[in-house]
């Protein structure tokens, strides 16, 4: 059973990962014994992240490589350094996004808009280029791409948020399509409001906090830590059937739509 | 250092000085010499024309230069002369906005810590290294006109002298330089002004001074020979110094000076 989630040797790049929930899913998948590569645009927080996780796994199993997902040549810095230090990329999670705008459409700049665009939806596609074809013809991989709840609502504040987190969907969709025959993988995780840096202004408030939580069937709202299984399963053996699905991880703010 | 079989990293490397580096380096027979820009385009052009590896690279970024530093070491190989001479000039005083003081020190200072920051060590391990990075003049002297280009340029000699005297004895060695005018994006329609006093120079005056200069192992790359007489003149007597500068900021003061 416990070779199941058993990641050991396997090299997994991880894009957003030196905060939040893609530090959460380095750390998962570094306790079960997989290489993970913390990447942001943040030099000093991957390099103290990248840390962290070693002395928590009591071994140099993380590893700070900085890259700014917004660019190509950066990302394509990123994955040339992953194969170089860590050799073959088992599974990938693309993570990193970012979120410029509050308010609603009509209120969107296109440089936010395209920025958005950018890094949530075709920055995991170029990854997905990078790095897919090498997965295919090994015959096995993993990709997990962070969506959203909010790929399942409309909103009057995060709108643009929420059209590029069903845009990555789309992607996931596709990529499942098109990779699936190889034995490659592809599947998108969809969390609720966690308490993440990233999604401070949507809990800073505690009124605000309250009612959130009020609304999932868990009566909490999500920690990061609460996507350290979540990546291990959708990384290993143990979710080996699964592709093309979006995996909502919400406290049951959010069941089927 | 002689640049035979060298890897040879050049940023700023679509045009200008960077462009008349990559030009001259290539003669030395390098094993490889990266031209490394943010326009991707300027840095295919020169690469194509002079045998080099085009890399598009933002500096202005840690992250960016990490991403340069990685990419480089992973697919061409360890790093042995690493050119920081991407830069930019800013016209203006203390009124500069914030914004734009944070550009130009980001790109002309913190760019050669972060690249120090992550190379020095790779070097020091692999028993040393050299770096050229491209102050101006105006790091020793000063920049009538533009406050951001004197102040960035004042850092970037210290940066270099630092780095110089502080890891030398483990094998890093460091040449600056510091040319008044050479012709350039950065000094186009600049030609009439106080940096061109002593002569315009092209691109390749300033890579020949480099390349003797590295061979060398010479701190200063001065391609206009007077720098190092006014510097020693500014040392001799700041109030002079100070007396004849205010002449030529009358003169040059409105147009940036360049």
């Amino acid at each position: 059973m416990s070779d199941l989630f058993d990641l050991t040797g396997k090299t997994v790049l991880l894009t957003g990962s030196s905060r939040g929930i893609g530090r959460a899913m380095a750390e998962g998948m570094a306790m079960q014994g997989a290489n993970v590569v913390i990447s942001s645009r943040d030099v000093a927080t991957c390099e103290a992240t990248a840390k962290k996780i070693n002395e928590m796994v009591g071994a140099e199993r993380a590893h700070a490589i900085p890259a700014n997902a917004s660019r190509k040549h950066e990302v394509d810095a990123l994955v040339a350094a992953t194969r170089q230090r860590l050799g073959d990329i088992h599974i990938l999670v693309g993570n990193a996004a970012v979120n410029p705008h509050f308010g609603t459409m009509d209120s969107l700049p296109d440089e936010a808009f395209d920025k958005i665009m950018n890094v949530n939806v075709k920055a995991n596609h170029w990854l997905a280029q990078m790095i897919g074809p090498e997965m295919a013809e090994r015959g096995e991989g993993s990709m997990i791409f962070t969506s959203s709840i909010g790929a399942f609502k409309p909103s009057l504040e995060i709108g643009a948020y929420n059209i590029s987190k069903v845009a990555l969907l789309g992607l996931v969709r596709n990529l499942a399509a098109e990779f699936g025959p190889s034995g490659v993988r592809a599947n998108a995780v969809c969390p609720g409001l966690i308490k993440t840096e990233f999604a401070k202004a949507l809990y800073e408030d505690p009124k605000r906090a309250k009612a959130a939580a009020a609304m999932t069937a868990l009566k909490r709202l999500g920690e990061p830590e609460d996507f350290r299984g979540v990546g291990v399963f959708l990384a290993s053996k143990a979710s080996e059937y699964m592709t093309g699905q979006a995996v909502t991880v919400c406290g049951g703010s959010n069941m089927w739509s | 250092m002689e640049l035979r079989d060298k890897i040879i990293v050049v940023t700023g490397a679509a045009s200008g000085i960077g462009e008349g580096l990559v030009k001259r380096f290539a003669d030395e027979a390098p094993k490889a010499i990266v031209c490394a820009d943010i326009d991707e385009a300027g840095a295919a052009r020169v690469a194509a024309t002079y045998g080099g590896v085009a890399m598009t690279a933002d500096i202005g970024t840690e992250a960016g230069v990490v991403s340069l530093i990685d990419r480089v070491e992973a697919e061409v190989g360890p790093i042995d002369l690493m050119c920081c001479n991407a830069g930019i000039l800013l016209i203006g005083g203390p009124e500069t906005p914030d914004e734009d003081w944070d550009r130009i020190i980001d790109i002309n200072v913190k760019s050669h810590i972060w690249t120090a920051r992550h190379l020095v060590p790779k070097m020091i391990e692999r028993g040393g290294g050299y770096f050229l990075n491209t102050a101006s003049a105006a790091g020793l002297l000063s920049q009538v006109g533009s406050m951001p280009y004197a102040v960035t340029k004042h850092a970037a000699v210290a940066v270099g002298e630092w780095i110089a005297f502080t890891y030398g004895d483990q094998g890093v060695r460091v040449t600056l330089l510091c040319p008044q005018a050479v012709r350039s994006k950065m000094t186009e329609g600049h030609e009439e002004g106080v940096a061109s006093m002593d002569g315009m120079l092209e691109p390749a005056d300033a890579a020949e001074a480099c390349v003797e200069a590295i061979r060398n192992e010479k701190f200063l790359a001065l391609p206009h020979d007077k720098v190092l007489g006014y510097a020693q003149a500014k040392t001799a007597n700041y109030d002079r110094w100070i007396g004849g500068m205010k002449k030529l900021n009358r003169i040059y003061g409105g147009t940036g000076g360049i």
